[in-house]
């Protein structure tokens, strides 16, 4: 008996051994060969309808960019992992995409999470493309991190000029999620409308697993608002809004792009009234080369493009274009090539500054109409 | 006086969902003195099962129905819903409760909090992780009283709750059923030697606890108009608390402890805001609802009408 239970513990030790061993990669020579990319975002969850059509983008941008040069003969490989908008799960896989030898990564899409695994991927090194809005994200110094997206400064920014300018707004109040996001986009906007001499009545954090927020509401409302502003996840924001309406508030409901999906207008139920929200996508008709890319996309997924489907687009293009330039997956190579690229995106040419944020990135704002998004006006262009 | 009035609209028809749970927990505790948090599982499914059924029929949320065809349909996926809750609690008591029915007091526990899990991970399973809608809104219409608006949901919620107390506690006082449920709370052994089908009983304990929690579940659904696979949670541990300030056992105790609770966190999110100058929002109501809690159990540990079912 004895002699049996110490041999199944060799045996344990040496079956868990085997099984480390296998693991990691070891051919380090072949990156050449297979360009391994590691992505993460939500592909279930609150965000998970922008995750799966970030990643779509991703998929058809990697596809339809050939390869030239030294890596003529590559083959991409995408590695797609869920995060469920979750920071640990988002650290756990950041952890398994260095580990499996993955050459860069995009990660992620929800902002806690961004700036939980940037930490990670830099000490790793990775050239880190994200979808994620919070400025801090590019602030705080990492040199392989890209945002190639219009960041919160200018969400709030542009919101708040149009609150101010074309809806003649005098008082405001303001919600938020409690989450980076939400958090970070609600002060932007409260800051910037303020400077345009808006009032803000107050800006209320609120809870995430709390479905009633007619409480806060109420104490607000007494102050006779003209506008809301709510910054954060759209489940959140479908309900206030819903709330906000029963409670018999009909001035404009405003937020940000997270509010750019049909499920904030089905949560906030029929009378969602006069609604606006910023985002970083024009009409898929706006221009020949997006329409192409929307047909395309129709055709491979067999549904309409999502939110951020063209940025993953642009994104893929942008990283490829990199390692096409210095000819390796090297990723301190690639992070310097990324840093100096003029990429030639559906929008256009694109760059990102010093800090490795997209330069004069597009913003739009939309309103509500008949349950579906319509475009109002491009951001600046009336400023 | 809008604001007060506002709050205690919204703090009642909380409580009024959080007595429904209450009254699951408390019948059951009642009986055989178990905490049966499966009844986070069957919240969900009661608000899936309805959304799902009327799906069914084809009512969409882009569908118009007139008011009278609501409130029929309304009635209709509610007791559907409640039929299959029901079903399902009963044959959770038969598979996960009765073979541990002489197992110390923790082992149906840990068996409850399974439950749970299963149940949540299969409504994720069959219908996703992705927010349901409620296809009825009956957001609209009702009363304004003083600027403050009763909506027709928070007229129908409010009597609906007290009146299934009421029926209720009828049951377990003045029918020969009743009188079943009293005397296996008592004495299970005793009970079944004086003729009383003590498994049956159970059984239908279990049948009306989880119709009630399946009940909860679609209310929740229409008053906030979605339904997620893990909403259950929350509102099961409020409820759960709600009957132990009540006095968990206790039928009346239960409704008491609910609306207590709802009004408790209502007010506290209504006013934690201006009463701290901005500096604690209403993200912080459920710390003050229970330090409320704990102050009373500190005075009164049995709870407000603390005595079990059959006293």
């Amino acid at each position: 008996m004895r002699v049996k239970r110490w041999m199944s513990v060799v045996l344990g030790v040496a079956a868990v051994t085997g099984l480390t061993a296998c693991g990691p990669k070891s051919d380090d020579s072949a990156s050449t060969d297979t360009i391994t990319l590691g992505w993460g975002g939500p592909l279930t969850g609150e965000s998970a309808e922008f995750g799966q059509s970030w990643l779509n983008g991703i998929k058809l941008g990697l596809d339809d960019h050939r390869l030239t040069g030294a890596l003529k003969d590559s083959k991409v490989k995408l590695i797609a992992l869920d995060d469920a908008g979750d920071p640990q799960q988002g650290v756990t896989i950041a952890r398994r995409h260095i580990s499996d030898g993955a050459d860069a990564v995009f990660a992620n899409m929800n902002s806690g999470v961004t700036l939980a695994t940037e930490p990670v991927y830099h000490r790793a090194g990775l050239p880190q493309l994200t979808e994620s809005s919070n400025p801090t994200i590019t602030d705080r110094g990492y040199d392989n991190v890209f945002q190639l997206t219009a960041d919160d400064n200018l969400q709030g920014g542009a919101m708040a000029d149009f609150a101010a300018g074309d809806l003649g707004l005098k008082r405001i109040v303001m919600f938020n999620d409690s989450d980076s996001f939400g958090q970070g986009v609600t002060e932007t906007f409260g800051k910037a409308a303020e400077e345009r001499g808006v009032e803000v009545l107050g800006n209320t954090a609120l809870d995430v697993s709390s479905k009633d927020y007619t409480a806060a509401l109420s104490d607000v409302l007494g102050k006779n608002p003209d506008g809301i502003y709510f910054g954060g996840n759209v489940t959140v924001g479908g309900l206030l809004c819903r709330q906000a309406r029963a409670a018999g508030f009909t001035g404009p409901f405003l937020g940000p792009d997270q509010l750019y999906q049909a499920t904030f207008v089905k949560a906030c139920g029929k009378n969602v009234g006069r609604a606006y929200v910023t985002f970083q996508s024009p009409p898929y008709d706006s221009s020949p080369e997006l329409q192409r890319f929307a047909d395309a996309y129709e055709a491979r997924f067999h549904e309409a493009p999502g939110p951020y489907s063209v940025y993953g687009y642009n994104q893929a293009g942008f990283l490829l274009t990199a390692m096409e330039e210095v000819g390796t997956t090297d990723p301190a190579k690639v992070v310097d090539a990324l840093h100096g690229l003029t990429f030639e995106s559906l929008f256009g040419p694109q760059r990102a500054d010093e800090k490795g944020l997209l330069i004069g990135a597009p913003l739009f704002i939309y309103a509500v109409r008949d349950g579906d998004y319509e475009l109002v006006t491009r951001a600046g262009d009336d400023a | 006086m809008k604001h007060f009035l506002t709050l205690l609209f919204n703090g009642l028809t909380l409580g009024a969902i959080y007595a429904l749970i209450a009254l699951s927990f408390t019948m059951v505790y009642g009986v055989l003195k178990l905490i049966n948090f499966a009844y986070a599982g069957l919240f969900t499914l009661g608000a899936y099962s309805a959304i799902w059924g009327l799906g069914v029929v084809g009512v969409t949320s882009s569908s118009t129905l007139a008011l009278t065809a609501t409130i029929g349909l309304l009635v209709l996926a509610l007791l559907g819903a409640m039929a299959f809750t029901g079903t399902i609690g009963t044959l959770v008591e038969r598979v996960a409760y009765r073979p541990l029915r002489h197992a110390p007091l923790l082992a149906p526990l840990i068996s409850a909090l399974g439950v749970v899990l299963i149940l949540q991970n299969g409504v994720l399973l069959v219908a996703g992780s992705t927010p349901k809608f409620f296809p009825l809104d009956v957001s609209g219409g009702g009363l304004v009283i003083a600027g403050a608006r009763l909506s027709a949901l928070q007229i129908t919620v409010v009597p609906l709750a007290l009146g299934l107390m009421v029926v209720l506690y009828a049951l377990v006082h003045r029918t020969h059923f009743g009188l079943g449920i009293r005397a296996t709370a008592d004495d299970i052994r005793t009970a079944r030697l004086m003729g009383i089908r003590t498994d049956r009983t159970i059984g239908l304990v279990f049948f009306l606890g989880s119709a009630l929690g399946g009940a909860a579940g679609v209310m929740y659904a229409l008053y906030y108009g979605t339904a997620t696979y893990l909403m259950g949670y929350t509102p099961s541990i409020k409820a759960f608390t709600a009957a132990v300030i009540g006095g968990i056992g206790n039928i009346p105790g239960a409704v008491l402890g609910g609306f207590l609770l709802g009004l408790m966190e209502s007010f506290a999110a209504g006013y934690s805001g201006s009463l701290t100058g901005g500096a604690i929002g209403p993200n912080y109501q459920d710390v003050f609802a229970f330090l409320i809690l704990i102050a009373i159990l500190t005075v009164k540990p049995t709870g407000l009408l603390g005595a079990r079912i059959s006293r």
